[in-house]
């Protein structure tokens, strides 16, 4: 497994230090209108509270996808890191990685394969629970969607 | 239905600026808007039929660069509360599949610039 330091994590000791369990408590009301987290760290926070999303965990050496297979549910990390590893390059991703919404969404199959390095704690994130709303959006929510994952998908 | 709202904008004329707040998402109806470094420099172009802005939907997000017309633009724009009760009203669990484009945008543009 890679020893390497994850290309993407958000700082959680940031976080803990600022006191910021959730965006609209005192303390991250202060951090946000100071300027203080960035936008993944904002994200981070409210992804991590949301009720909607299942948590689950996996050991160390998990495969969560193997390239040329096709997402059944993306997946957010929230702690521990996880070997990103496609045609050219090997990487780590840490705390806050999205793996295979964007792709999931548009039934595109995985360019890479992804393995636990360390054990993780993780939400899933199940597209297909939208999947009859998409179509029904007003045009412009959809043309925003459609251009996130697009930046998203584009190498 | 949508609470978008049409505005234009002439070109070379910006629509936000770098450290401004975040209040507004926009789709680009007609034309072309470029992105613009603090220190004036155009990085970036946006073509007609893609939205920009996004930084709006994160709870008061700060422009992280300048937005101008390249050329005549039309867009549809709505407010970032206005966004997320939109999307609340359809789905709530469209507001948390926005939030994780967004992060999973965040983590893309990290690992292109960065491996």
């Amino acid at each position: 497994m890679s020893s390497n330091l994850p290309v993407f994590a958000v700082d959680k000791d940031k976080l803990s230090k600022l006191s910021v369990n959730f965006l609209n408590s005192q303390e991250g009301v202060q951090a946000i209108q100071s300027g203080q987290l960035k936008g993944e760290e904002r994200l981070y926070v409210s992804m991590l509270n949301t009720p909607l999303l299942n948590a689950t965990m996996f050991l160390a050496h998990k495969v969560l996808i193997r390239a040329g297979e096709q997402f059944e549910q993306g997946f957010f990390i929230v702690n521990g890191e996880v070997e990103i590893t496609d045609q050219n390059r090997t990487f780590t991703v840490g705390p806050g990685a999205v793996l295979g919404l964007s792709e999931g969404m548009v039934g595109l199959p995985s360019r890479y394969t992804a393995v636990a390095s360390t054990s993780i704690q993780l939400k899933i994130i199940d597209f297909h629970t939208v999947d009859s709303i998409i179509n029904v959006l007003p045009a412009e929510v959809r043309a925003i969607l459609a251009t996130i994952i697009k930046r998203n998908l584009t190498p | 239905m949508s609470d978008f709202k049409t505005e234009t904008f002439e070109a070379g004329q910006f629509i936000c600026k770098v450290g401004d707040q975040a209040k507004h998402l926009y789709f680009l109806q007609q034309g072309t808007v470029e992105l613009v470094s603090a220190s004036g420099d155009a990085f970036a172009v946006i073509p007609e039929g893609q939205s920009f802005g996004e930084a709006a939907f994160l709870n008061g997000g700060i422009r992280a660069a300048s937005i101008r017309a390249k050329t005549d633009v039309v867009c549809k724009v709505i407010g970032n509360d206005q966004a997320r009760d939109l999307l609340t009203s359809y789905s709530p669990y469209l507001v948390v599949i926005m939030e994780g484009l967004l992060l999973q945008q965040a983590m893309a543009n990290v690992i292109k610039f960065n491996t």
